[in-house]
């Protein structure tokens, strides 16, 4: 400032000359990048008075000074430690490929990766950006790192170390690109793909841009944030479409036996009167089939449409469990099974409940039934118990356990049990369990299922609020009962 | 100066280029510079450089 009356600063400025209103006068070199290098005087000079040069570099000059920012902004930038902002259009391929592998190095919060065809992330595990990427998702700190890729046999390999080795990287599949957009850090580099089946990133790649100008940063993200949306939509779609198309299969299945049934039974019934009673038994049983399956896909639309609702009253587990225990102990006598409510857990302890009784009957019928189902044809038990559990001072759960011998559950629906039209049974729809837990999430209850550790069949459990007063009225049943004397 | 012929020139050495420099600044109103990382350091730490801005910086103020 000392001898200028204005200075500003402009990034990457390669250029020394001074014209004035009549002269041009320039360096003949340029400073060597080497920083630590002393300065030395300059031996060559250019010189001109030639009026069009002079004219000429006057033009070059206003053309830096107006792109260029006030030297006290930037000084006050790198006094805060502020990166100056750029906007790099790359030629040379080994740079852009060294650009890209340090960023993916130095990556501490967030990397959203666009890749171009199947054999990029091929390419980017050769040169070890993935290694980096399983490496910063496995720190703490590190946000999110996405990619949306075409997947195919080509990266299968690929796919699978990541998602084994570093399950927070998340991994969608994609459409193929003319380009691919990689968001480091607020730093944005896009690469043109030149040779979609070359085996090197540098030999793959045309011209890139790099960039940490946070309008560039900002649109690149919002593109990718757009297409990963549209991807993740699109797999949905697929996911859901593909279930419909399964129960649609599963419920006409399910509709048309028990009606063929009831049509069948109905004209036989004509035929031999002498067996009506054994057939108007078997009418019955597959009208309460066809019953069990349109209340199941009511209940959904319910759900679904979030027009489901409860009708609460205050009551006893304890009662409503003995009743379904031994609705259960009645119609299963001749299939080699018991179910056992185990008594001195259930009397020791009153739950009191505000539930709507006809949906706590569901769920429990449908987890037995279940139990039943999958116990079929072997002499076990079934254990229903239930227990008090305390989440906290002031909040007491009861929870239920059925616990089966059967087959166990098969570890490939395992994790989503709960959701619509999971079922290893050839005869379900696979909507109970999704109808159970959600009304026990509506109670404010909690659902969950797991395979016993013994290795021999599976536990269902479902928690519900118990009522304030529960403890309270459970003593004052006990007198009423017991008259005071303490029941173990 | 408005007859002085018009030429382009490389001039070599450090007394030529000093000459030509202080020339350059001394019959200009106002002058334009653009220089690298190096230019101010070049002013600031180049003993011949540093006094040449001086004198010119004292001619102008007299």
């Amino acid at each position: 400032m000392e001898f200028a009356d204005e200075v500003r600063h402009l990034d990457g400025l390669k250029a020394n000359f001074s014209v004035s209103e009549t002269e041009y006068l320039a360096s003949a070199s340029l400073s060597q990048q080497q920083k630590q290098q002393p300065t030395q005087q300059v031996q060559q000079v250019i010189y001109s008075n030639v009026k069009d040069i002079v004219e000429q570099q006057k033009y070059v000059f206003e053309s830096f000074w107006n792109r260029a920012m006030p030297a006290e902004q930037r000084i006050r930038e790198i006094e805060e430690g502020i990166e100056p902002e750029f906007y790099e259009v790359i030629v040379d391929r080994e740079n852009a490929t060294q650009i890209l592998v340090d960023l993916s190095k130095s990556l501490k919060k967030e990397a959203l990766f666009l890749l171009p065809n199947d054999k990029s992330i091929v390419r980017i595990d050769k040169i070890g950006i993935i290694d980096y990427l399983i490496k910063a998702s496995q720190n703490e700190g590190t946000g999110a790192i996405m990619i949306i890729c075409p997947i195919s046999e080509v990266n299968s390999e690929i796919i699978k170390k990541v998602s084994e080795n570093a399950p927070n990287i998340r991994i969608v599949n994609g459409n193929d690109s003319p380009y691919g957009m990689y968001i480091v850090d607020g730093h944005a580099f896009r690469a043109e793909l030149k040779e979609p089946e070359a085996d090197n990133f540098s030999e793959a790649i045309g011209f890139s841009v790099y960039s940490n100008r946070k309008n560039t940063v900002d649109f690149f993200k919002s593109v990718f944030e757009l297409l990963w949306n549209e991807r993740k939509l699109n797999e949905e779609l697929i996911k859901t479409g593909k279930m419909q198309e399964e129960f649609i299969n599963v419920a006409s299945h399910e509709l048309r036996t028990p009606t063929q049934a009831v049509l069948a039974y109905s004209q036989l019934v004509q035929k031999h009167p002498e067996k009506t009673e054994e057939m108007i038994q078997a009418i019955y049983r597959n009208a309460k089939r066809l019953q069990r399956l349109t209340n199941d896909i009511l209940d959904v639309t319910k759900i679904e449409s979030k027009t489901f609702k409860l009708n609460k009253t205050h009551f006893s587990l304890n009662d409503l469990l003995s009743s379904v225990v031994d609705e259960y102990k009645e119609n299963i006598d001749k299939a080699n099974i018991k179910v056992r409510l185990l008594h001195n857990e259930i009397d020791n302890e009153f739950f009191l409940i505000e539930a709507d009784r006809q949906r706590i009957t569901q769920v429990v019928s449908n987890l037995l039934d279940n139990a039943i189902k999958f116990t079929k044809g072997k002499v076990e038990d079934v254990e229903v118990i239930a227990k008090r559990e305390s989440k906290k001072v002031d909040r007491e759960i009861v929870v239920v356990n059925i616990k089966d011998t059967g087959s166990g559950i098969d570890t490939e629906i395992l994790p989503k049990l709960f959701t619509k039209f999971v079922t290893k049974s050839e005869t379900g729809t696979g909507l109970g369990l999704f109808i159970c837990k959600s009304i026990v999430e509506a109670h404010g209850g909690k659902i969950w299922a797991e395979n016993n550790t013994d290795g021999k069949g599976a536990t269902f459990n479902f928690s519900l609020p118990l009522n304030k007063q529960s403890k309270q009225q459970g003593q004052q049943k006990q007198q009423e009962m017991f008259g005071g004397c303490q029941v173990s | 100066m408005a007859n002085e012929i018009e030429r382009t020139e490389v001039l070599h050495g450090s007394e030529k280029v000093m000459n030509t420099v202080f020339q350059f600044l001394s019959k200009a109103n106002s002058i334009n510079s653009c220089g690298d990382y190096k230019a101010p350091s070049l002013v600031f730490e180049i003993e011949e450089y540093k006094k040449l801005m001086n004198s010119l910086k004292k001619n102008a103020l007299d």
